[in-house]
């Protein structure tokens, strides 16, 4: 009678475990393929110049605009004007770069009118990793300090028209706009962790 | 009888799911937090493999004479600071270790460097390194400053990351990005750069 009391309790116990374990088991399948699939992208890293403070940002910048990240309008391969395949007919490779469109509420230029959506360049994280650069999120209310890019000054540019914009030195370029009015600064090279907007379009 | 051994063996196979489940967790856990240090070197995750040494093959891609140059004057520091003449070597294969590449790119910057990982081993795969230098942001250096971005780029190569010391103690160190490196005293790579070279295994 003891016996079966026990064979019963463990296959109660058996019977409750084994769909959490499975649940568990199929949760860790999910998460390493997750994983997986960001470990397996190259991985990218670059050396430009930083800018301590606004106004050296300011100083090197073609522009300086407030606004709001919109969709991924492109994606392309960067090649510097290399065509897609060597002389040994190998491809050759590129910085795979994303082009989201940019709602522009302030800008320090006439060159960009307040209601503009500008094309605005970034490295595509969904193709490569990247330890020093953070992600544009469509949505996101940012301060960006610009590099204005020609098809002369970038031959790949081409297929996205005459303005596209791309934030000076990566994240040292992009600022995110808090519910204040401020701007923190996606860089840790900016001296300052809050500016106000004033003290950036004066 | 036969059913007591039956759901005894289920209740240690469902004990056996559940260890090797918190074995995977516990890998996963220790993969995922990173190894601080408190070091003016840092170690990107990836690396040339052990049979590669003593020679690192690589190829410039028709690029212009100033950043072949940088590129060299680069590859003979670090050959003379890591004590070899061999470490970097070129190759009229088209399947080198490092391709180098220069054009003028979109993303803002002097140089960048991407790279390919397995991720088991922590070695690159595939078509390994790419190296590019833009020939438009890098124009205003001088040919020393061109030659210490490229000293950069080949840290990143080796497998180091990036620093945030500058030249005061306990740097110099190339591995930090923008212009103060620029002012240190001495060519690169600097002692911290070669501990953070040996520390490779190389």
């Amino acid at each position: 009678m003891d016996g079966k009391l026990l064979a019963t309790r463990k296959a109660v116990r058996v019977s409750h475990v084994r769909p959490v374990l499975v649940l568990l088991l199929v949760a860790g399948l999910i998460l390493s393929v997750l994983i997986l699939k960001d470990a397996l992208k190259p991985s990218f890293a670059a050396d430009y110049p930083d800018y301590a403070t606004v106004d050296a940002l300011r100083a090197v910048s073609d522009a300086i605009v407030v606004g709001q990240v919109g969709e991924s309008i492109g994606k392309f391969e960067d090649r510097g004007g290399d065509p897609e395949f060597d002389e040994f007919g190998d491809p050759i490779p590129g910085i795979p770069m994303e082009v989201f469109a940019f709602n522009v509420s302030r800008a320090s230029t006439s060159e960009i009118a307040v209601g503009d959506t500008i094309p605005v360049l970034w490295v595509d994280l969904d193709a490569v990793n990247s330890d020093d650069l953070t992600r544009l999120h469509p949505g996101d209310e940012l301060v960006l300090f610009l590099e204005h890019l020609t098809p002369a000054s970038a031959p790949d540019l081409a297929k996205f028209g005459d303005e596209v914009w791309v934030p000076v030195s990566g994240d040292n370029g992009v600022m995110d706009v808090g519910s204040d009015g401020s701007a923190s600064p996606r860089s840790s090279v900016v001296e300052k962790a809050v500016i106000d907007l004033r003290d950036i379009f004066g | 009888m036969r059913s007591n051994r039956s759901e005894t063996g289920e209740a240690l196979s469902s004990r056996a799911l559940l260890m090797t489940m918190l074995l995977v967790v516990a890998v996963l856990v220790a993969w995922l937090i990173p190894a601080s240090y408190a070091l003016a070197w840092t170690h990107h995750g990836c690396q040339f493999d052990d049979a590669q040494p003593p020679s690192i093959t690589y190829k410039k891609r028709s690029m212009e004479s100033a950043y072949s140059t940088a590129a060299s004057t680069a590859m003979s520091w670090w050959n003379s600071e890591t004590g070899s003449t061999t470490w970097f070597a070129w190759t009229s294969s088209n399947d080198p270790n490092i391709d180098i590449y220069d054009g003028i790119y979109s993303w803002s910057g002097w140089a960048k460097v991407t790279w390919s990982c397995w991720w088991a081993t922590d070695t690159y795969v595939g078509d390994e390194v790419q190296m590019y230098y833009d020939t438009d942001a890098m124009d205003g250096l001088t040919s020393t400053e061109k030659a210490i971005v490229a000293t950069h780029e080949f840290g990143h190569a080796y497998g180091l990351g990036h620093s945030s010391f500058g030249c005061s103690a306990p740097g110099p160190v190339v591995m930090k990005t923008g212009s103060s490196k620029f002012s240190c005293s001495g060519t690169p790579p600097w002692t911290n750069d070669v501990d953070g070279w040996e520390a490779l295994g190389y």
